[in-house]
C-alpha cells in the first residue's frame, strides 16, 4: 500500500485554483461543506515552484471566480512551500523542453527532485497527459478530480459531498464535459 | 496541425484501392453523378472525398471524442478500436485515464480544521458566471 500514500505532493496552478474554487464561490459553504483545498493543505506536505507563485499573482488580477481562487491559495501559503526545483545538487540548473508550459514544467522537475508522492495537475483533458506521465520519474499523475473521489473513498468525506464538489468545479474549469469526470461522478453514485 | 487530416490517412492499413459495394437511394445516385460531370471527375472520386471529409468531420469533434473515451471507460471499446478512431495520441492519453480510474485507492491522511487562509479568504457571486 505504501507506493498508493499521498502524504507528499508537488501541485501545479491549475489544480490548487480548481480546489479553491467552492471556497471562492459565495453560493457554496464551505463551514458545511468540505473546502478541498483545505482537505490538501491541512494533511499533507505541498510544495510548489515559484513559477506557480508567478502565475497565481497573474491569475489574481482577474475580477472573476478564478481571480478570487488564486488570492486564497496565495492566502493560505503558510500552508505549503515555495521551493526553487534547480536549487538541488541533483538536477540540473536549467528548465528542461518537455512542451509544457513554464509552471508545469517547474512542477514537474520538482516533483522529481524531492521524489514526492504525487503530481496534482489540471491536465488530464489532453495529450499533455501522457506528456506529463512520461516525464515523471517517481511520483504518481494526480488529476485534480481523481483527488476529491479519493477523498470520498478515504471516507474523509461522503460521496454526496464529494459528488457535490465535482459539480460545483466542474462550469468554472471546463470539466462538464470531460467523460473521465463523469466516470468519477458515476463511481461516487 | 488538424490531426484528423493525418489520421485519416493512418487509419486504414492500407492506401490500395478496395472495391466496396453499396445501395444507395436512387435520386442521390443521380444528383452524384450530375456533379460528377459538372466538375469533369467521376462518382468514385467524388464519394472518396466525401468520405474523407465526413471522417475528417466527425472524428475531429469534440462529442465523438467524448463518446469514444465514455465507450472505452465503459469497456464497450477495444483499446485497438480506439487507436483506430481517435489515433495512437488521443488514445494514449485514454488508456492511461482509464488506469487512473481503475487504480487502487490512494492512501491520504485526513484533514483538520484550520483556517488555512488564517481569516482572509474571499468568494465572489458567480450565478451570472455559470
Amino acid at each position: 500500500m505504501s507506493d498508493l500514500r499521498l502524504q507528499t505532493v508537488v501541485a501545479d496552478t491549475s489544480a490548487l485554483v480548481s480546489l479553491a474554487v467552492p471556497r471562492a464561490d459565495a453560493a457554496y459553504d464551505t463551514d458545511s461543506n468540505p473546502d478541498p483545498l483545505q482537505y490538501l493543505l491541512t494533511p499533507c506536505s505541498v510544495s510548489v515552484p515559484a513559477e506557480v507563485i508567478e502565475e497565481l499573482r497573474e491569475i489574481t488580477q482577474y475580477q472573476d471566480i478564478h481571480g478570487v481562487a488564486a488570492r486564497n491559495v496565495l492566502a493560505a501559503r503558510a500552508h505549503y512551500t515555495v521551493e526553487d526545483p534547480y536549487d538541488n545538487g541533483d538536477t540540473s540548473d536549467s528548465r528542461p523542453t518537455f512542451g509544457l508550459d513554464d509552471g508545469e514544467t517547474d512542477g514537474i522537475v520538482l516533483a522529481n527532485a524531492r521524489d514526492v508522492d504525487g503530481f496534482l495537475t489540471d491536465e488530464f483533458g489532453g495529450t499533455n497527459f501522457p506528456l506529463i506521465h512520461a516525464v515523471l520519474n517517481g511520483p504518481r499523475i494526480v488529476p485534480t478530480p481523481r483527488l476529491i473521489w479519493e477523498y470520498a473513498r478515504n471516507d474523509h468525506m461522503t460521496h454526496e459531498e464529494a459528488t457535490t464538489l465535482l459539480t460545483e468545479i466542474s462550469p468554472h474549469r471546463s470539466w462538464e464535459n470531460s467523460p473521465y469526470v463523469a466516470q468519477l461522478l458515476s463511481n461516487l453514485e | 496541425m488538424d490531426p484528423c487530416a493525418k489520421y485519416a490517412h493512418k487509419m486504414s492499413a492500407s492506401d490500395e484501392p478496395r472495391r466496396v459495394h453499396f445501395q444507395s437511394p436512387e435520386y442521390l445516385v443521380e444528383r452524384l453523378d450530375a456533379i460528377a460531370d459538372l466538375f469533369d471527375t467521376d462518382r468514385t472520386e467524388l464519394l472518396v472525398e466525401a468520405i474523407r471529409e465526413y471522417i475528417e468531420e466527425t472524428a475531429g469533434s469534440e462529442t465523438f471524442q467524448q463518446l469514444v473515451a465514455t465507450k472505452y471507460y465503459d469497456d464497450k471499446l477495444e483499446f485497438d478500436a480506439v487507436k483506430q478512431l481517435v489515433g495512437a495520441e488521443t488514445a494514449q492519453q485514454l488508456r492511461l485515464l482509464k488506469s487512473d480510474l481503475e487504480d487502487e485507492p490512494l492512501d491520504l491522511p485526513a484533514p483538520d480544521d484550520d483556517d488555512i487562509y488564517g481569516g482572509n479568504a474571499a468568494s465572489i457571486a458567480t450565478d451570472d458566471e455559470k
